[in-house]
């Protein structure tokens, strides 16, 4: 923690979604609508909101898995590519390929459990991204293959069983493995516990926060879950709609939270102690394919203004760390 | 654990086979076909001048001779016995030439055309059921698509006609028939000339089954295995196309497919009917057919025991080594 | 790599395997001639214009290296052409007079004037196709293996009537028959197909059997002028070659042109038809009508019965229709049976059967095919009472009289009930079950179903229920149905005998009802057994087995326990393209179209080669098949002949194509003729293999390159 974190990823203005077909005529969902922010080294920045927020379609879009009907609208994704800063959204899928994936940035999907090729033992996986990856034989791949699976701290029966024998848990860490093989500076965590019990659950994260720490690279962490985001993350950043409508250090964010969303967000958290009824928002949140003029939140607001109604609220720096996107802190 | 595996397979094996002897046995002879009065009709039905109270005789004589005689137990009991041995006593439509010879004449016909015909139509039906929804909405695929929907509906006999016109009859490149082979010698000319006679035939049956359920069943497996979380999660992490296709999606496709094989290949004991009848080509099929309607009951059994040793040990077979190619079933 | 290279590179290897295909299939069509010989299975080099094509009319069989017809249940023997080119018989009939020809006979048989001895000369100098002579010894050890063989053809037949059979000498058979029977040589006679047990089988052969059941006779030793060559294993074609040193040639100067005969099943119907069109095929027993158009439009070298159209053979033995089982309720009922005669519109049937060349069905009201023989005999004299019973002259048949029905039907105690249906006596509806045959025998099918409609519209209900083979002869045989399209009506000869016998109650087996006529109880049941009995007592020729047959007809008439329309017309096409001399009538009618009987081989000696295709060895016929009658003289007590002039009353009728002659012939003339044509070598299979062998490397080497390029990108 010495001077400016340096930058390793930084997203301007970046607008995608989803394209419907319902019949002759299209219609574009408004999935991630105007998103900025950036990404520092050795840090874990977390990615909250609830289901249909747009959280899991930003990663998305963050790794440039960008197939139709997902599309880019305008912005872009930086990157430090090596020999100079590149846009991840206006470079092809092959270049992503070759130089990007799994080089500089990995990503850990949100179905776990059935991201592992059944037929293949787990030191294959390891191997065939070895030897892709880095041009090496065969022979040589396995053996790099199972001593950085030991060196993981995963036994040798998990190294040669079938993805069918491991439990939900011990797949989950092979996944993670399998994402930091190539000392990734990116890692993209879309959900990486659901579906796991608790006491998984904290394996899981723990295992995640030693190897982020181990390789100094930087976690973005997706999950509805605040919770976790409490436990592990340093920065947090929550959506709605989606829209970012707030992002700050995450001990801030939930002692002090400016957004009416987020706050609503924190005060549903069930507190230590306090036995009374968790409060919660009424209404539903927004159609994207026709999102709410002005501010997307004002339909459910506690605090709404006229002016939430007809225009959107620009991104308010609040002391250094925090930004806002409210008409309240105007 | 893994001879448990093994001994409750074979088990299971020989009960199958014992429920569709014993099933078969039954509904063969249920059948209400008489082989003495077809035979007696068959002398007569011409018109020819014979002596009423001799055509009596005769019948009582076929009777005995035919071994039509005995206490349903009884011919059961024979049947299982010959099961085992093999010998199904002699045959009817050719009596006293024993049904096995019949079947065995006529057995090197049926596995040469149609082991060729289900393996090729098998990798084509394959190849391009895979190579048509791996490159779905493009051209090819489309293409692809059509002619497969356009021929899949088309009855096979009609299939069958249009080839002979076609190729026979139009631009004679194949015999009419498929038995335009002279045994004398058995040089290069005898082999070139089986396979111009089986041509057509293969033809027939390669074109139907290739574009009618390989295809069909191929490009079901790839689109779904194409789908699968998987798959998406190799592209993910940057393994290129050509390796995806290989270690993810034909493994993955093929197995299936190797099990239907499997059983394809088990069921070619009970030849083409169809084909054979059509093409003049000997086999299995016209032989089950012609011993049917005669109420030839020994070599009808014959058949259709071959025809379930064949399947059901396929499938024991597929069962046996399904755990040595498919880890997701090896411990259970 | 990815996904869209990796599309590139399959489209490039996709076409790439699709041109080199393009490529192999126009080799194949450029090299491949249309020639007609390489389609056909024959030894190399062997010319169309050699061989003469028939249809195997049985279709595959199972077992075809067996050539012992004598077990029962063996497709017939007309199928491989063995009863035609290989066997030999005593007798055959001339089917377009009833004439009696002797062939390994030396003359008509002798019988003693108790009918109880029935001997039989033999022609001298015959000789089996291995060079060993017939002789007596051959039809003794015969007559003989089959009388002690249970199960074997005929078994029952001899067993039944034969008492002794020995020889007297080399070349004179004697038959001591244990009841008189004066058709007792009609068992050994050709007259409609053929049995197998008139084939004479050599002696020298079949005495070192065991079992003659097991025996496969294969390959078989001929009396008749072709041997064996070569058989298909897959059981659908039988090639025969000529004998070159076949007695027929030696002693009489006969020879078939043809160089070898081939005996093919080519599939389906349709496949025939295209076969015959394409001059693949030169004679065929029968073709739907659809399937005969096809023909007729594309070929324009056929023949049938005549010349030109209309081409059916309208003297088929049988005469098709439906039968009552007499047996059962209510069609025990003569009344039932006399009504639903008249609710028949006839001329619809008949003009159903219309052919596409105008060919018209044979009316024959009475279980008699009314050849022009069968008219004079028995049609025009009882021509009168028929009329009174109700037949009409127009249609020669029983005249379409819906009022005279309803009358018959009340008479019955039938009533209409209220939706104008007929009901039984007992107030059931009256439904009428019609079993008909499927897939087989079409025509009888169509028969049934255009009666089913006839008897609807007069107000019975009718299902027609059409069944495969086994079953329909099952039912038919055991009297398991009510109305069925069957034939019990077939008939041949001028002497009725043999065909209506078995209308006598002593004939009727519990077992196998049939139609159970013979077991059928009317008033005059007794005249009617008693009719039979004499007419099997006197000789075939004695005039009053006509005068008895015609009562007998009389008291069927009445009675009506079938009805019989006409045998349906058998379009028993030729091909004129490679062969010619084909019988047809009324210029050339020396025999019936009957390809698949015993009697083909007199058409087939008298086969001309056309000119039309190359030829090799075929040659020109030679003499026509008419043996000298040849009797021994000897002093034997008054033998009883049959003349072989016609039989009386039917003198006007008769084309006699066999002459009788007091000597015996013996010079033999050779003719032979040098057939100088030059045989185009067809290279038809090395251009295939050729055209195959490039084809293939072709493509091994586009994957090799495929493959190399792909496998260099991992």
């Amino acid at each position: 923690m010495s001077g400016y974190p340096e930058t390793v990823m930084e997203v301007d203005r970046l607008r995608g979604g989803y394209i419907q077909q319902r019949g002759d005529t299209q219609v574009y969902v408004d999935a991630v609508s105007s998103v900025s922010f950036r990404v520092y080294r050795d840090e874990v920045l977390g990615i909250a909101g609830e289901s249909g927020c747009g959280k899991s379609t930003l990663v998305k879009i963050l790794y440039g898995l960008v197939k139709y009907p997902l599309i880019v609208r305008e912005g872009s994704v930086f990157i430090d590519g090596g020999d100079g800063k590149i846009d991840l959204t206006k470079v092809d899928d092959d270049y992503k390929k070759r130089h990007v994936w799994w080089r500089i940035i990995s990503y850990i999907p949100q179905n776990s459990m059935s991201v592992l090729n059944p037929l293949q033992k787990i030191k294959d996986h390891f191997a065939e991204n070895l030897r892709i990856h880095m041009g090496i034989d065969k022979a040589q791949a396995y053996r790099r293959a199972v001593d950085y699976l030991l060196d993981m701290g995963l036994q040798e029966d998990v190294i040669d069983a079938y993805p069918h024998q491991l439990s939900g848990g011990m797949r989950q860490r092979v996944v993670i493995a399998l994402a930091l093989l190539m000392k990734p500076r990116v890692v993209l965590a879309d959900e990486p516990t659901t579906g796991l019990d608790v006491i998984v659950q904290r394996g899981v994260l723990q295992n995640l926060l030693e190897n982020q720490k181990r390789f100094k690279s930087s976690l973005v962490l997706v999950s509805h879950d605040i919770g976790i985001h409490a436990m592990v993350t340093n920065r947090l950043i929550i959506m709605y709609a989606g829209k970012l409508v707030e992002i700050g250090n995450t001990n801030d964010i939930i002692s002090d939270p400016k957004h009416p969303y987020t706050e609503a967000l924190i005060e549903s958290l069930p507190k230590l102690g306090d036995k009374s009824l968790r409060k919660g928002l009424g209404g539903q949140p927004p159609d994207l394919r026709s999102p709410p003029k002005g501010c997307r939140f004002h339909p459910r607001c506690p605090f709404v203004m006229d002016i939430c109604r007809s225009r959107e609220p620009p991104p308010i720096e609040i002391n250094g760390n925090r930004v806002v996107s409210c008409w309240l802190y105007k | 654990m893994i001879i448990r595996y093994f001994f409750v397979r074979i088990v299971y094996f020989f009960l199958t086979l014992f429920t569709a002897f014993t099933i078969t046995y039954i509904l063969i002879r249920l059948m209400p076909v008489d082989a003495v009065e077809n035979i007696i009709a068959q002398m007569t039905a011409q018109g020819q001048v014979y002596d009423p109270a001799a055509l009596n005789e005769l019948r009582q004589q076929l009777r005995e001779m035919f071994g039509l005689t005995g206490s349903p137990i009884e011919q059961y009991m024979r049947y299982l016995i010959s099961i085992f041995t093999l010998n199904f006593g002699p045959s009817i439509l050719s009596f006293p030439t024993p049904a096995t010879e019949l079947i065995m004449r006529q057995l090197p016909w049926t596995i040469g055309l149609l082991t060729f015909s289900v393996i090729i139509s098998w990798v084509a039906g394959n190849l391009i059921g895979i190579i048509a929804s791996v490159h779905e909405g493009s051209r090819v695929s489309k293409i692809l698509q059509a002619i497969a929907l356009t021929i899949y509906p088309i009855p096979y006999y009609i299939m069958a006609l249009v080839l002979i016109f076609l190729f026979a009859y139009l631009i004679p490149l194949f015999p009419l028939t498929g038995s335009v082979t002279i045994f004398e010698e058995f040089t290069i000319d005898t082999v070139i000339s089986i396979v111009r006679g089986a041509t057509l035939p293969a033809l027939s049956i390669i074109i139907v089954s290739m574009l009618g359920w390989w295809f069909l069943s191929s490009r079901i497996l790839t689109l779904n295995t194409l789908s699968e979380d998987f798959v998406e999660y190799a592209v993910i992490r940057g393994l290129p196309w050509k390796h995806i296709f290989r270690k993810y999606l034909m493994k993955n496709i093929l197995l299936p497919q190797v099990t239907a094989l499997g059983l394809a290949l088990g069921s070619i004991f009970s030849g083409a009917i169809l084909t054979e009848a059509v093409f003049a080509y000997p086999g299995l099929g016209l032989l089950l057919y012609r011993a049917i309607a005669n109420g030839d009951i020994s070599t009808a059994l014959g058949i259709v025991t071959l025809s379930i040793y064949a399947v059901a040990l396929a499938t024991l077979i597929l069962d046996l080594i399904y755990p040595l190619i498919d880890p997701r079933v090896r411990y259970k | 790599m990815d996904r869209t290279q990796y599309r590139l590179r399959y489209g490039v290897t996709t076409s790439a395997l699709i041109a080199l295909l393009a490529i192999s299939m126009l080799m194949f069509i450029t090299t491949v001639p249309q020639i007609t010989e390489a389609q056909l299975p024959l030894p190399p080099g062997v010319p169309r214009g050699d061989v003469l094509v028939v249809e195997n009319h049985y279709g595959t069989h199972s077992d075809p290296q067996n050539f012992n017809y004598l077990v029962p249940g063996r497709p017939g023997f007309g199928a491989s052409g063995f009863s035609q080119v290989c066997a030999g018989f005593l007798w055959y009939i001339n089917t377009t007079n009833s004439q009696l020809i002797s062939w390994l006979a030396a003359a008509p048989p002798e019988y003693s004037d108790d009918f109880k001895t029935m001997r039989v000369y033999l022609r001298k100098g015959i000789t089996w196709s291995d060079g060993v002579p017939f002789t007596a010894d051959d039809v003794v050890h015969h007559i003989q293996m089959i009388m002690r063989t249970k199960g074997m053809q005929g078994n029952t037949i001899f067993a039944r009537w034969v008492d002794r059979v020995y020889k007297e000498d080399d070349y004179t058979v004697v038959f001591e028959l244990k009841e008189p029977n004066p058709r007792f040589h009609y068992f050994l006679t050709v007259i409609i197909y053929g049995a197998p047990y008139q084939a004479i089988t050599p002696k020298h052969v079949w005495e070192k059997v065991d079992d003659p059941l097991k025996f496969k006779f294969y390959p078989p030793v001929c009396l008749g002028p072709y041997t064996l060559r070569s058989v298909d294993p897959g059981g659908n074609w039988f090639l025969w070659e000529r004998n070159e040193e076949w007695w027929g040639t030696k002693l009489y100067g006969m020879k078939p042109a043809p160089k070898y005969v081939l005996f093919m099943h080519h599939g389906p119907e349709d496949k025939k038809a295209l076969a015959m069109a394409r001059h693949e095929l030169d004679a065929i027993r029968t073709f739907l009508p659809e399937n005969f158009e096809i023909v007729w439009k594309n070929n324009p070298y056929i023949g049938g019965w005549r010349k030109e159209p209309p081409f059916a053979w309208p003297f088929d033995p049988c005469v098709k229709g439906v039968a009552f089982n007499v047996l059962k309720e209510p069609f025990n009922i003569r009344e039932v049976r006399l009504a639903l005669r008249h609710a028949i519109n006839f001329k619809e049937i008949y003009e159903a059967f219309r052919g596409p060349d105008g060919s018209l069905p044979t009316t024959s009201a009475l279980p008699v095919v009314r050849t022009p023989v069968a008219e004079e005999l028995y049609y025009k004299p009882l021509m009168d009472k028929l009329i009174q019973m109700g037949l009409d002259p127009e249609t020669m048949w029983w005249k379409y009289d819906p009022q005279l029905a309803e009358q018959y039907m009340m008479q019955a105690g039938f009533k209409r009930g209220p939706d104008g249906k007929w009901q039984l006596p007992n107030g059931e509806k009256f439904v009428v079950r019609i079993t008909a045959p499927s897939g087989f025998e079409m025509e009888s099918q169509r028969i049934a179903f255009l009666v089913a409609d006839q008897w609807r519209r007069f107000g019975v209900e009718v299902v027609v229920e059409p069944v495969e083979a086994g079953v329909f002869s099952s039912r038919w045989q055991r009297g398991e149905f009510e109305v069925g399209a069957f034939w019990p009506g077939c008939s041949m000869l001028a002497d009725l005998t043999p065909h209506i016998q078995w209308w006598n109650s002593k004939y009727f087996d519990p077992q196998a009802p049939n139609v159970g006529w013979a077991n059928y109880d009317f008033p005059k049941r007794p005249e009617l057994n008693r009719i039979i009995d004499e007419m099997e007592r006197l000789s075939p020729e004695d005039p009053r087995v006509v005068e008895l047959a015609r009562q007998a007809l009389l008291i069927w008439a009445e009675e009506t326990p079938w009805l019989g329309f006409f045998p349906t017309p058998f379009y028993t096409i030729n091909d004129n393209y490679v062969w010619t001399n084909w019988p047809s009538y009324p210029d050339n009618y020396y025999m019936d179209p009957v390809y698949w009987w015993a009697q083909m081989l007199f058409i087939i000696l008298q086969l001309k080669p056309t000119g039309n295709v190359e030829t090799k060895e075929a040659t020109q016929p030679g003499k026509p098949p008419v043996l000298p009658i040849e009797k021994p003289e000897r002093p034997m007590e008054k033998p009883r002949e049959t003349p072989t002039t016609p039989m009386p009353g039917a003198a006007t009728v008769t084309v006699t194509v066999v002459r009788t002659v007091e000597k015996a012939v013996t010079e033999t003339v050779v003719r032979t003729t040098a057939v100088t044509e030059t045989v185009r070598e067809v290279e038809t299979v090395t251009d295939f293999t050729v055209a195959g062998a490039i084809g293939v490397v072709l493509l091994i080497v586009g994957l090799a390159v495929g493959y190399l390029i792909r496998g260099r990108r991992t």
